[in-house]
């Protein structure tokens, strides 16, 4: 099996504040396999975002990478990206690692067309003339099957709708053909219809570059549809971590479980009450000993308070952060 | 939909709308014009001479050794103003019978280079004339015309000149002749032997009996420099200053936050007296230290819209697209961020115009002989018998203070998008 694309080594991202240190990213270990798509789901808060973001060193002061290593297998040589100089990082941004964000209505500058802000991201990382920088980001329009994309790279972004900003921003992080596109959410302020067209668009461009794409969501349908593996994350750690198959079929962990069942769908009674998972999740300040999880699961036991589980690997290419694991019925 | 326009589409179509903004910065353009032109209006060198079979230029030479510092940058701007004008009707007039398709051909960047081509063939030309031509200026103005000579002389129609409209120059002195009232022509045809002692003063002539009307356009130099560049330089520091707090917050924000205050607190009139009681006067000094003085309001500004826009989700992703720091701001912020300076620089033009005024009407402000229209103020403030010595710069520095006033409240309003119509 080729090497992963990106891999995620104990990643730990925290926040000075003025109330003490907010682990946002604790012991994160991840990899993004080449071609591929990793889902990363969890619950507002638990610390996808930082994560992506820690990626390509986007975090803001007072964040900080504290521990751990972020690696971009290129073509050979392994480039630690936690170590890089800021010059390098500015070069792998846009260039080889791309990022999409949630929301495009404010990710394009309102005063400059979308056609010049996408000729901006070529001439930055390909270094060509103001004229071959617009042939080329009219194509990238055409690329993400925006109509007449000639007329509408000299549009202003206040006249493009929802999606058709969705697929410029795409257009712009795909302008240097990365390895790896970030997506953090890309389709949560979108409607459905819209969505569905937009992850059949990255999906066709996943297959035609071979791209690896990292794809941050809360959106558990959305997983289902995109990913090859999924990593569920809750309060600043992994807690689960498998292919999409049997992590649908079966998932191992309570927290992802009860994820699951929180859903409302058909089969249920007209009427009969929604599944939720009881309580809150915890304040990054206040953090509960042990298993993160243990005050909300149904399943506790006193080791959990006591000692935090580690993530082991219960099946080839499963793996879980809970003591007893396998050994739970899930109704 | 809204249609395709920019930004600063949107807000020229507003500033169009509203009808003294306008008139007023229709009637800039003139302003402007006066200033730059000011020799072809008024000189005292001939532009042309006829002298017992020699030719001579003398205002060509003037143009290159004039006076007042500011006058050199204006009478370059004029030297380049005609030759681009004229290659500019000339083009467009070959443009327009070869058709649209004789251009269609050339790119955008060709045009431009063949413009620029020829505006420099046209500039070198000009300056190989100068060159070229004699020009000798004669001392003490001993130039005739044709309206006197042919009685006067014993060879009259060998010494004849061509003056422009106004034949006096800012700094010609006259003793015999000052504090005459607007009309004034000299008394005694017998004893004409200038052509400018045929003229009329149309405004009178001041202490020194300099034509006042030669003065006040020459006025309109020191006025409109004193206001731009003193504005310009308090716009680039403050821009800078104010991005830069804003952008990057923390200690740096601190700091530059500190110095302002100290700056703010200086008044910039009274630090003008003290520099030019212990220096001289100087137009430098005046610019200068408005200059130097005047940025922070800009800065802090600037720093309120850079912090406001420094949060938007487009930073972000320009961050992600790899754009470094100084692109980020000098790009994509400051478009955002600029029109509160916007509003505020013609504002500030004018309350440079009014402080240079008031220095020189005080004396403290450009050295004499130069023209400015606080120094003719002056002039009258002691005496109500020269009446003309206070209206008329009065009138000057009124009008042109509130033609800048109107185009920045204009502006201010274009912008305003509570106010679109």
């Amino acid at each position: 099996m080729p090497e992963p694309l990106l891999i995620i080594d104990r990643l730990c991202t925290y926040f000075d504040t003025d109330e003490g240190v907010v682990r946002a990213v604790d012991d994160v270990s991840l990899a993004v396999p080449r071609g591929k798509t990793l889902g990363l789901v969890g619950e507002s808060g638990c610390g996808k975002s930082v994560t992506a973001l820690s990626i390509i060193r986007l975090v803001a002061p007072p964040g900080r990478i504290a521990a751990g290593r972020v690696v971009l297998q290129g073509n050979g040589r392994p480039l630690v990206l936690t170590d890089l100089a800021e010059p390098e990082m500015r070069k792998i941004r846009g260039g080889s690692v791309a990022m999409i964000f949630q929301e495009p209505m404010t990710s394009l500058n309102p005063v400059f067309t979308v056609g010049s802000q996408i000729a901006e991201a070529v001439r930055i990382h390909q270094g060509v003339g103001r004229a071959e920088a617009r042939r080329r980001a009219v194509e990238m329009l055409r690329t993400v099957k925006i109509p007449e994309p000639a007329l509408r790279a000299r549009d202003y972004p206040h006249q493009f709708s929802g999606g058709m900003r969705q697929r410029a921003m795409i257009a712009m992080a795909l302008s240097s053909h990365p390895k790896l596109l970030v997506a953090d959410e890309p389709t949560t302020a979108l409607d459905v219809t819209i969505q569905a067209q937009i992850l059949d668009l990255l999906r066709q461009l996943q297959a035609e570059s071979g791209m690896s794409i990292l794809f941050i969501t809360h959106d558990l349908g959305v997983v289902a549809e995109m990913a090859d593996e999924v990593a569920v994350m809750y309060a600043a750690k992994v807690v689960e971590h498998a292919a999409v198959g049997p992590l649908l079929a079966g998932p191992l962990h309570p927290y992802t479980h009860l994820l699951f069942k929180s859903r409302p769908g058909p089969g249920r009674s007209k009427g009969g009450r929604l599944d939720t998972i009881r309580g809150m999740v915890p304040s990054p300040l206040r953090l509960p000993a042990g298993c993160k999880f243990h005050p909300r699961c149904p399943f506790r036991q006193p080791r959990c308070e006591a000692e935090e589980p580690a993530l082991w690997q219960i099946q080839p290419g499963h793996w879980v952060r809970c003591h007893f694991a396998g050994e739970l019925t899930f109704e | 939909m809204i249609s395709g326009e920019a930004y600063l589409d949107i807000v020229w179509r507003q500033f169009r709308k509203n009808g003294p903004a306008r008139i007023a910065l229709w009637l800039l353009g003139p302003l402007f014009l006066v200033a730059v032109l000011a020799p072809l209006l008024a000189s005292d060198q001939p532009l042309l001479f006829f002298d017992h079979g020699e030719t001579l230029y003398p205002w060509f030479r003037a143009l290159w050794n004039p006076e007042q510092p500011v006058d050199f940058v204006f009478n370059m701007a004029l030297v380049a103003l005609l030759p681009w004008a004229a290659v500019a009707a000339v083009g467009n007039v070959l443009l327009r019978r070869a058709g649209r398709a004789a251009s269609a051909g050339w790119s955008g960047r060709q045009r431009v280079l063949l413009a620029a081509g020829l505006y420099g063939l046209a500039i070198l030309a000009l300056v190989a004339a100068f060159s070229l031509l004699p020009q000798q200026l004669r001392p003490d103005n001993a130039y005739y015309s044709r309206s006197f000579a042919e009685e006067e002389h014993n060879d009259p129609a060998s010494c004849h000149g061509l003056y422009a409209p106004i034949p006096f120059g800012p700094a010609e002195q006259d003793l015999p002749s000052r504090f005459q009232p607007p009309g004034y022509r000299k008394a005694d045809p017998e004893t004409w032997a200038k052509a400018t002692d045929a003229a009329a003063h149309l405004l009178g002539t001041d202490d020194g009996g300099r034509d006042v009307l030669a003065r006040m356009i020459y006025g309109t130099r020191i006025s409109l420099t004193v206001g731009f560049v003193a504005v310009g330089i308090y716009l680039a520091i403050g821009i800078v200053l104010g991005a830069t707090a804003g952008y990057f917050g923390g200690k740096i924000d601190i700091a530059i936050c500190r110095v302002l205050e100290v700056v703010m607190l200086f008044p910039s009139f009274f630090l003008i007296l003290t520099l030019v009681a212990l220096l001289g006067q100087s137009i430098y000094i005046i610019m200068l230290v408005i200059g130097l003085t005047g940025w922070s309001s800009i800065a802090r500004l600037i720093r309120g819209e850079v912090l406001k826009q420094r949060s938007m989700d487009y930073v972000t992703a320009a961050r992600a697209l790899g754009a470094t720091h100084r692109r980020i701001i000098f790009r994509h912020i400051l478009a955002n961020a600029l029109s509160p300076a916007l509003v505020a620089a013609p504002f500030g033009v004018a309350d440079a115009i009014t402080t240079e005024a008031g220095l020189s009407l005080l004396g403290f402000g450009v050295p004499p002989p130069a023209p400015s229209w606080g120094a003719l103020l002056e002039l009258g403030k002691d005496n109500y018998a020269y009446w003309w010595l206070i209206i008329v710069p009065s009138l000057a520095i009124f009008l042109t203070i509130t033609l800048f006033n109107l185009v920045g409240s204009g502006l201010r309003d274009a912008m305003d998008p509570r106010l679109r119509r």
